[in-house]
């Protein structure tokens, strides 16, 4: 009698190296999405509104100078190395020059007299870790 | 078999990796940003009606400005200040009384009749200077709350003394954040987050239904935070020198001044911010703590625990919290050290 060929649960078929695959795959799927949704502090956009209009949405991975010119003054916003830093305005207080680079999600300079606001948001253009910021 | 685990397996851990995303609610909101009181505000609200409940809002907050801004001649406090005699609104009467509160429960530390100091120093129009000691001597006996008259029955508010001013700005934000909070709560919204100008007041829960989730600016790093408290019904005031300033021969003077000698206040904390149910009561005395160094302050939360809790950071880079804060407050940057009751 023709003794069957019995299955060697110790041999490696495709189904093992499909499921091996899939699983490596999925774990890098993994490790993506937990990147993405933990690592949060760094903005990946900049807002910037005009007396509480939108007056533009900008990638702070493309370096650029932004001239704001309104009825109430001007400024010069600068995005460089991932950083939105307001580089020159002639309002009389000067804070919003003084407030330096801003580059964290929710971050944001305001300079008050010319009513310019520049937030940091993130990739999905919102801020995670919290809800709001006292200061 | 084997392919169904494996399907089973992949959609775990894709689904377990998805829910670490937003599970924001599907509930109406609507959000507005806008200037008012000498800053610029945000408010948002979840709830029926999101959009006509903003446009209420914003009624009220420019109803209060007109009242309350010493800038507006024609306002309230503008036409009391010209001519040291006006007839009280509710809103105001209200200030004056928890004014009187404030100032009693921090011996003088918070003193809404500052208002002659602060113009000496060019707080009031961004044009500054430092005052001498003569000049902020001959100032300081108008910085006294018994020179304001109130009579209850008429409502009259009356200055006994010329040269005599009064400015609500340092409760005024706050007033206004509880009183946005009330007309949330009559027209049917039970979540909602407020910032007048960096001072926090919420009610609910944020949109993924946990608290809310309050980042306390760090005075140290100005695009960091020292912390994050998780409150719900409840305003989150803070002080600090940096936040306005001026340097004038190398030497840095900051806009808290107290109001027993008229000079920016120096008693070794840089950051003080108060957390509690009542917004005006925050916005005061996050001042008045800042004014008082954290002994002072530590005394006067230990007589009104239930009141408020705060958290400090001192010039040596110390943060202490008030032992209510223990379960909801978080730092990443500082030791957190606990003042207990």
């Amino acid at each position: 009698m023709k003794k069957r060929k019995e299955a060697d649960p110790f041999r490696i078929n495709r189904y093992d190296i499909i499921l091996t695959a899939a699983l490596a795959a999925a774990a890098v799927i993994c490790v993506i999405l937990f990147a993405g949704f933990h690592d949060t502090s760094e903005g990946a956009f900049v807002r910037i509104t005009v007396d509480a209009e939108e007056y533009g949405i900008y990638e702070l991975s493309q370096p650029v100078q932004i001239r704001i010119e309104t009825d109430r003054g001007n400024n010069l916003i600068q995005i460089r190395d991932h950083q939105v830093t307001m580089l020159e305005a002639d309002c009389p207080d000067g804070y919003c020059i003084r407030k330096g680079p801003i580059s964290r999600i929710g971050d944001t300079i305001v300079c008050l007299p010319h009513r310019v606001v520049a937030e940091i948001l993130s990739a999905d253009g919102h801020a995670d870790e919290f809800d709001v910021i006292a200061q | 078999m084997k392919k169904a685990i494996l399907v089973m397996l992949i959609c775990l851990l894709v689904c377990t990796g998805c829910s670490l995303g937003k599970e924001t609610s599907e509930r109406e909101s609507a959000s507005r940003e806008l200037f008012a009181m000498d800053t610029i505000m945000t408010l948002t609200v979840y709830g029926e009606h999101a959009q006509e409940v903003l446009d209420l809002a914003e009624a009220e907050i420019e109803r209060l400005d007109q009242m309350l801004s010493t800038g507006n001649p024609e306002g309230e406090i503008g036409t009391l200040n010209r001519t040291g005699k006006v007839n009280l609104s509710d809103d105001a009467a209200y200030l004056f009384e928890e004014s009187l509160k404030l100032n009693d429960m921090s011996e003088n530390a918070f003193n809404p009749m500052i208002y002659p100091v602060m113009e000496a120093w060019g707080f009031t129009t961004d044009e500054y200077r430092v005052p001498s000691k003569e000049e902020i001597g001959q100032i300081l006996p108008l910085v006294d709350l018994s020179l304001a008259e109130y009579q209850e029955e008429t409502g009259v508010l009356q200055f006994r003394k010329e040269g005599v001013k009064i400015d609500f700005g340092g409760i005024a934000k706050g007033y206004t954040s509880g009183r946005l909070m009330e007309l949330f709560q009559e027209n049917g919204i039970e979540d909602a987050v407020v910032s007048l100008g960096g001072n926090v007041q919420v009610i609910g829960k944020n949109p993924k239904q946990e608290l809310w989730k309050v980042a306390i600016r760090d005075p140290q790093d100005p695009s960091g935070f020292l912390g994050i408290v998780r409150v719900t019904d409840q305003a989150v005031i803070t002080s600090g020198g940096y936040e306005r300033y001026f340097e004038e021969d190398g030497k840095r003077y900051h806009h808290i001044i107290d109001p027993n000698d008229g000079f920016p206040a120096d008693q070794g904390l840089i950051s003080v911010t108060v957390i509690s149910r009542d917004g005006t009561l925050a916005d005061g005395l996050s001042t008045a703590l800042y004014v008082m160094g954290l002994n002072r302050a530590e005394e006067l939360w230990k007589q009104h625990p239930d009141l408020f809790d705060a958290v400090f950071v001192t010039d040596s880079n110390e943060l202490y919290i008030t032992e209510g804060l223990k379960e909801c407050f978080t730092s990443d940057t500082y030791t957190v050290k606990i003042i207990p009751e």
